[in-house]
């Protein structure tokens, strides 16, 4: 029975689209139930949130996780016969009778009993019954809700999808996670629209504090978060959509305002920095081995960097302090003196270290000046460090990594990691932020599954971010091609997790089971900018769509020639690379 | 979206009303008592479906396409289940008291899809000899929701009472389908054929109809004693019979290779052709090659699916969701006590 109260939960323009069945075979339960649609409903398909009305008025609202066509035959056979025992051009004169069977997972009813659906008519669920069942209306009214997207029901009717700020940036969960194959553009502009998002409802309409740390470990992709998507201005159907969706949800699709880029220093280069975009805008960070000497290890294999060379580590960081030697190109002066003094055979050790093994911690030293170039300051150059403490409300910084190896990348993660939780932590001493959003692309590089030596202590500091750091205000967006590759303590602690496109063999992984063979295939094959998602707050996944980003993917951008700075700067800067290439790569010589 | 209140709601559906605890209640009111049948008394009781016709010997070749064009659009069928579920006994008589669900429908055929053209029929009957009988103010009050007909049997007898009752829930049906072709043959367009499931001769009126044909299943019932129709090749037919009423003709609609005699043979009866004139040879060939083309799709699951089409039996199956399922009676009743 349809009535005023119920009535605002179901598209009555549509119309009833089918009725709830079941068989022995196939019953209603409390968790799912079936229906069968009319030949009309052309529209309804897999992932659509329906509601189906029971005679008294209840309202059961579910998703659609299997579709089945199922035609009244009892087997092959009969329909081989019906066609003049095998002739596919004979047509008889009526066809068998075909009926589509939707299985429908149970989201909430508008009764506070759990009891199966009986016979009920089938609707889709209106925008006000899709925020209903998902439970969008609770924080929606209390100014909690952040939209990433919109959910399109069969019918055509796009609902804003609001997850809870609570659930994304803390205190109750955290964290966002997003899988899927690359080269859709799927990912990256999911977080990039979620930030702009964020920005727009927790800065701008609640004033939150907020800041932004990208890490760009890969190509190009998060480096113009600043340029404008001229994609997203086009006529074609995907942006007339994205459009739309831009002005349902209301945020203005315009690039971010606040972003600084950072990228490892470049000696060689008049850009000064080791980056991809050389339009001067990037900015470049260089540390001295004062600052690197605590995280040294990260830099080397467990074979190059076992317990007896950081114990020559160990003595070699007590004389610096004493000594106080910060830079590179002293540390490496006074190691080769060391050395010189322990060529007399007299010297069986130093520091009481064998004298292999301490040869062995200098060869790695001096390795770092090739290994790590832009990373540690040489040659008198004076170290740049990231300026962390001048992020602000709003501010976006991307640290562009993709040039250093993944040691490197590492390194650098895990060192302005500690140093955001350190930002944090000030909050409580009147610091100006509420949240610091972290987000790393290829998140199994710093956090695999499969333990790999080396990467430990930066996993089990993501582990306790994704742990503690929703309370600390520390948010990891992380992104990764396969889910089953990343921790599962990460991918588990994070509120909120997204599938983009995912191939077969993935979706063979454990972590997918709770998948309907159906639902696997739709994620095996869903568009660009189509995403099923599971929220802490939602009982069930949902797909739904996402406009295009309003800053545009970095491999899509084609600079201007006149953007290319170290185009003008080659000529001034030819002798000052001259001089570069004639030291690169050298070693001390010892 | 558009404020509900400006919604045009659906025509509420049709309310299956549940007759059961009512034929309970009058049972118990005339003194009867509940002594149900497992099964439905048309397993029990035979009638036949129709009476046998002749055959002329001489077949003729069923042409590939009919003389006019012409196609089968509406498939008219009937169902009358009867079911034994009470007595009343007295000092020397046994009395039975039936409960018939009855109902017919015709369905149309667009794009090869079938679909109800009207709204069907159905009833709930209550059949019992009432000659004699001391309740007939209980009866007279009962009629004011539920029909009660009395079955006038032949003889006064258990078994003649029994075959009455579904002789009268056969007379029943056929009236309504009766009543199906009368709504039907005012509201439709010229050239529309209706191919009706059964002898057009159990209908009042139908035999005398343009454009309508009657399929009869091929049996023992309907061939009689004549076996020269078992020799009718597939692809032919028999000559028309014009003796008796209506027109007829016998005809095999499955390659009978290997199966029994009678496997796939059917006879049409005709009523008049679409323009209104008598049926003959011509008519005849036109029909045949039409209800030839009707031998698929097949439904192997429905018994005797080898004698009739696939529209009538997709009728039959949309009937049998409108009466209440056998199970559900026989269930009601052998669970009760009065």
């Amino acid at each position: 029975m349809i009535t005023e109260a119920n009535g605002k939960y179901l598209n009555l323009l549509e119309g009833v689209l089918g009725r709830t069945v079941s068989t022995p075979d196939y019953p209603n339960t409390t968790a799912e139930f079936y229906f069968w649609i009319s030949k009309e409903a052309k529209t309804v398909e897999l992932g659509n949130l329906m509601a189906a009305v029971a005679p008294d008025g209840i309202v059961t609202f579910g998703t659609i996780i299997a579709m089945h066509a199922m035609m009244d035959m009892e087997n092959f056979h009969t329909d081989y016969i019906s066609h003049d025992f095998g002739s596919p051009e004979v047509q008889p004169p009526t066809e068998i009778n075909e009926v589509v069977i939707c299985k429908v997972e149970i989201i909430i009813n508008t009764s506070n009993r759990v009891r199966p659906v009986e016979r009920s008519e089938v609707y889709f669920a209106s925008p006000t019954g899709i925020e209903f069942a998902l439970g969008m209306d609770q924080y929606k009214g209390d100014d909690k809700g952040i939209p990433v997207g919109v959910f399109e029901n069969g019918d055509g009717e796009m609902t804003p999808l609001l997850i809870d700020e609570s659930f994304l940036l803390g205190p109750e969960g955290a964290h966002l996670n997003i899988s899927g194959i690359s080269g859709l553009a799927t990912k990256t502009s999911m977080i990039e629209f979620a930030l702009k998002s964020i920005f727009e409802y927790c800065g701008q309409q609640r004033g939150r504090k907020i800041a932004v740390v990208v890490f760009n470990v890969k190509g190009k992709d998060l480096l113009y978060f600043d340029k404008p998507n001229p994609f997203l201005w086009e006529d074609t159907p995907l942006a007339i959509k994205s459009r739309q969706m831009y002005d349902l949800i209301g945020i203005d699709p315009e690039p971010f305002n606040d972003v600084r880029i950072f990228a490892p220093w470049e000696r060689r280069s008049p850009a000064r920095v080791k980056s991809i975009r050389k339009d001067g805008k990037v900015e470049p960070f260089v540390w001295d081995i004062g600052e690197l000497q605590d995280d040294i290890e990260q830099l080397f294999d467990r074979s190059s960097w076992d317990d007896s060379i950081e114990a020559v580590w160990v003595d070699i960081q007590a004389v610096l302090e004493k000594q106080d030697i910060r830079d590179y190109d002293s540390l490496m002066g006074w190691l080769a003196e060391e050395r010189r003094a322990t060529y007399d055979p007299r010297h069986t050790n130093w520091h009481g270290h064998p004298k292999h093994i301490f040869y062995k911690c200098v060869k790695n030293l001096s390795s770092l000046r090739g290994f790590y170039d832009g990373l540690v300051a040489v040659d008198g150059a004076k170290p740049i460090d990231l300026p962390l403490h001048e992020l602000k409300n709003g501010s976006v910084f991307v640290i562009d990594l993709q040039q250093l190896d993944e040691r490197g990348q590492r390194l650098v993660f895990n060192k302005v990691l500690k140093k955001l939780q350190r930002l944090l932590e000030e909050k409580r001493k009147g610091s100006e932020f509420d949240n610091i959003i972290a987000f790393v692309d290829e998140l199994n590089k710093f956090a695999p599954r499969v333990r790999e030596g080396g990467k430990e202590h930066i996993r089990a500091d993501l582990i306790d971010i994704a742990a503690r750091g929703r309370s600390l205000g520390l948010t990891l967006f992380g992104v990764e091609q396969f889910a089953s590759e990343v921790d599962k303590q990460i991918v588990d602690n994070s509120a909120t997790i997204m599938y983009g496109r995912t191939g077969y063999a993935e979706l063979k992984d454990a972590i997918y089971g709770w998948l309907t063979p159906e639902m696997k295939a739709r994620l095996g094959t869903v568009p660009r900018g189509t995403i099923l998602m599971k929220h802490a707050k939602f009982t069930q996944a949902l797909f739904f769509r996402f406009p295009l980003p309003a800053c545009i993917p970095g491999d899509l951008y084609i600079p201007a020639e006149d953007e290319d700075i170290t185009r003008f700067a080659e000529e001034e800067d030819l002798s000052a690379q001259t001089a570069f290439s004639q030291s690169e790569g050298r070693e001390f010589d010892f | 979206m558009v404020p509900v209140e400006q919604v045009p709601f659906l025509k509420g559906p049709t309310i299956m009303q549940n007759v059961l605890p009512l034929i309970r209640g009058f049972l118990a009111e005339i003194g009867g008592r509940i002594s149900p049948e497992a099964t439905i008394e048309e397993e029990h009781y035979h009638l036949p479906p129709a009476e046998p016709r002749m055959a002329p010997g001489k077949f003729f070749e069923i042409p590939a396409k009919p003389s006019r064009p012409v196609g089968l659009q509406l498939f008219q069928t009937g169902r009358s289940r009867t079911f034994l579920v009470g007595k009343i006994v007295t000092e020397n008589d046994v009395r039975p008291v039936h409960y018939a669900s009855v109902a017919s429908a015709i369905l149309s055929r667009r794009d090869g899809y079938l679909s109800p053209y009207t709204r069907p029929l159905t009833a709930d009957i209550i059949l019992l000899d009432l000659s004699g009988l001391d309740e007939q103010d209980t009866v007279e009050r009962y009629r004011e929701g539920i029909e009660i007909i009395d079955t006038k049997p032949d003889e006064a007898g258990y078994k003649s009472r029994r075959l009455a009752a579904i002789r009268e829930a056969a007379r029943v049906q056929h009236e309504m389908m009766e009543e199906g072709l009368i709504a039907l043959h005012e509201g439709r367009e010229p050239g529309v054929l209706i191919v009706v499931d059964g002898s057009l001769s159990n209908i009042e009126g139908a035999a005398g109809m343009p454009g309508i044909i009657g399929l009869v299943r091929g049996d023992s019932d309907t061939l009689g004693e004549g076996s020269s129709v078992l020799e009718c090749p597939f692809g032919a037919r028999s000559a028309l019979d014009q003796v008796g009423y209506p027109p007829a003709f016998y005809m095999r609609l499955r390659d009978a290779s290997g199966y029994n005699p009678d496997f796939g043979l059917v006879r049409v009866e005709l009523g008049l052709n679409p323009d209104g004139g008598p049926a003959d040879e011509t008519w005849a060939s036109d029909v045949a090659c039409l209800v030839l083309t009707e031998r698929f799709p097949v439904d192997l699951s429905i018994k005797g699916w080898d004698k009739t089409i696939f529209s009538l039996l997709h009728a039959g199956k949309y009937i049998d969701t409108l009466i209440l399922n056998p199970r559900v009676v026989t269930t009601y009743f052998g669970r009760s006590t009065v």
